[in-house]
């Protein structure tokens, strides 16, 4: 059993804190409307998908606007916090090479601003249930677990592309293409049900995020909760922290020399 | 009490260090694929040897000078004690906190200002946020940077980063100081102030490990100096330190 003193308790906590708020800044620096950017990508990605899948393709989802606002909000959330976990550890050189330091701390600041970001675009979904004049349910009691075991996933994933991305640099490319076909290969734009049977094992049952927007979507529009989903999708996440968080701990040893 | 009968401090036993030159190996995909074989003919050439069995001690309150020629391994070997890097073989041994490596372009981030760096320095350091404001007046007073502390990093001249650098580092009451060149670049006032503090701690006990080009810099403060090349140990002299100053 791991026991903390109170200074540890505190130093642990200044540290998280202060690396926390230096990557906040260092995001906004310069930047006039600053957080409000990060509102307005997913929201101008919904406007595009909803004129294009409503107005043109005439896709038959009821509160399409709603239904599309949950998933890019939760996919967004995911992919930024990989797309920052690629320069978690490579922006930090400079620290890296001079200290010794529990660098994981630096992963952990990045998904703790990221989770901040997600927290606060997840007001504006209110503000869309209120216009569709959907009533809250007790399933929402249900939303704090999800989201802490979507941040496992996100923190296992961005463990992995930052120690990665320090060896080999050509992974930014690489998870930029990644995340765009993984994107269109979600159900985000589109309802679980377009797709056909038989695909729906890859592209729902073997695919966390599938998972994870399918459960925000039941809770918040629907009402309902899919146990079985859930668990899925903690195991997932649970293998994924594993999978980065062993591959940091062996990489993270070679940081200075590479860097 | 002599130098030689207290504790050791640093204690490093037959250090092998080799670095893998990664960015010959995986310059791009490209080379991956279609040269794939090829890699590992690669692997073994792009090894680079830069320490070679190297061993010695350093006691406690002992000023230890490292000299030799660019590339002789110098900063390698204290990114080794710091604990940044690992060996291949041998043993290091350190007791007590180290402060950060003290070299040119300091561990600071150059978009924060020097305020916003003293705190994060302190932490990586392992000092709570309290410890360091509690210090801060005085690293500050001590770098002479005035109204530029709340300026970004990226606009200070060398001096003024090594003066920043080396203010944290004196003021977070380490064991073990590792200075790299950094005095290099400081003005002649300043690097009188610094030798003067390196005296300071020296006689509170503070064990340093002090690299430089400079001779009389190293004579006027090291108990001990040793030179290596070409990653090997070729000396190490004791100064006589207190029969000059008689003298004078
Ligand atoms: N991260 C690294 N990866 C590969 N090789 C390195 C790395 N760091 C240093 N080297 C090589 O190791 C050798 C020793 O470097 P080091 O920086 O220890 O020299 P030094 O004695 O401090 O020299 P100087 O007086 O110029 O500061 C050099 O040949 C250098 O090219
Ligand atoms: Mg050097």
């Amino acid at each position: 059993m791991i026991s903390l003193t109170t200074r540890q308790w505190e130093y642990y906590r200044d540290l998280i804190f202060e690396l926390t708020n230096k990557e906040l800044k260092l995001k906004y620096k310069s930047s006039m409307l600053g957080f409000v950017w990060s509102l307005l990508l997913p929201f101008s990605h919904a406007l595009v998908y909803f004129i294009a899948f409503k107005y043109i393709l005439r896709i038959k989802v009821e509160n399409y606007a709603l239904f599309l606002i949950v998933g890019l909000f939760v996919w967004q959330w995911f992919a930024n916090s990989i797309l920052a976990g690629t320069g978690a550890v490579l922006s930090n050189g400079n620290l890296i090479k001079k200290t010794k330091f529990p660098y994981e701390f630096l992963v952990i600041a990045v998904i703790i601003s990221e989770w901040l970001h997600f927290i606060l675009a997840f007001v504006t979904i209110f503000i869309f249930l209120g216009v569709y004049g959907i009533p809250p349910n007790t399933y929402w009691v249900f939303i704090p677990f999800l989201m802490v075991v979507q941040s496992i996933m996100n923190t296992g994933s961005a463990f992995l592309v930052a120690s990665v991305t320090v060896f080999f640099r050509d992974m930014v490319w690489f998870i930029n293409i990644f995340l765009n076909m993984f994107f269109y290969l979600t159900p985000i734009i589109y309802p679980i049900e377009m797709i056909p049977d038989r695909l729906r094992i890859f592209i729902v049952d073997a695919n966390p995020m599938a998972l994870f927007v399918a459960l925000y979507r039941q809770i918040i529009i629907h009402g309902t909760f899919s146990y079985e989903y859930f668990l899925l999708a903690i195991l997932y996440s649970v293998v994924i922290f594993l999978f980065g968080w062993w591959v940091f701990a062996k990489l993270k040893w070679k940081f200075a020399e590479v860097l | 009490m002599s130098v030689r009968d207290r504790e050791i401090a640093i204690e490093v036993r037959n250090l092998w260090k080799t670095y893998v030159l990664y960015h010959h190996i995986v310059t791009s995909f490209k080379e991956v694929v279609l040269h794939f074989p090829r890699l590992f003919k690669k692997l073994r050439q792009s090894r680079f040897e830069v320490l070679k069995d190297v061993s010695f001690e350093v006691r406690k309150g002992e000023v230890f000078g490292i000299m030799g020629h660019n590339g002789a391994g110098k900063s390698t070997l204290l990114a080794l004690i710091a604990g940044v890097i690992k060996p291949d073989r041998g043993t290091i041994k350190v007791k007590g906190r180290i402060s950060p490596l003290l070299e040119l372009g300091a561990g600071f981030h150059p978009e924060l200002t020097g305020r916003e760096n003293i705190i994060l320095n302190g932490l990586l350091l392992g000092l709570t946020k309290r410890e360091i404001m509690q210090r801060f007046d005085k690293i500050v007073e001590f770098s002479e940077l005035g109204h530029f502390i709340e300026e970004p990093i990226r606009i200070y001249s060398s001096g003024m980063v090594a003066r920043l650098g080396f203010s944290v580092a004196v003021h977070t009451d380490p064991d073990i100081l590792l200075v790299d060149e950094v005095l290099a670049v400081g003005d002649a006032n300043f690097q009188q102030k610094c030798l003067r503090k390196m005296e300071e701690l020296r006689n509170n006990g503070v064990t340093m490990v002090f690299v430089s080009h400079s001779r009389a810099q190293m004579e006027a403060i090291c108990d001990r100096i040793m030179t290596i090349d070409h990653g090997r140990v070729v000396s190490i002299e004791e100064i006589n330190r207190h029969a000059e100053k008689k003298t004078c």
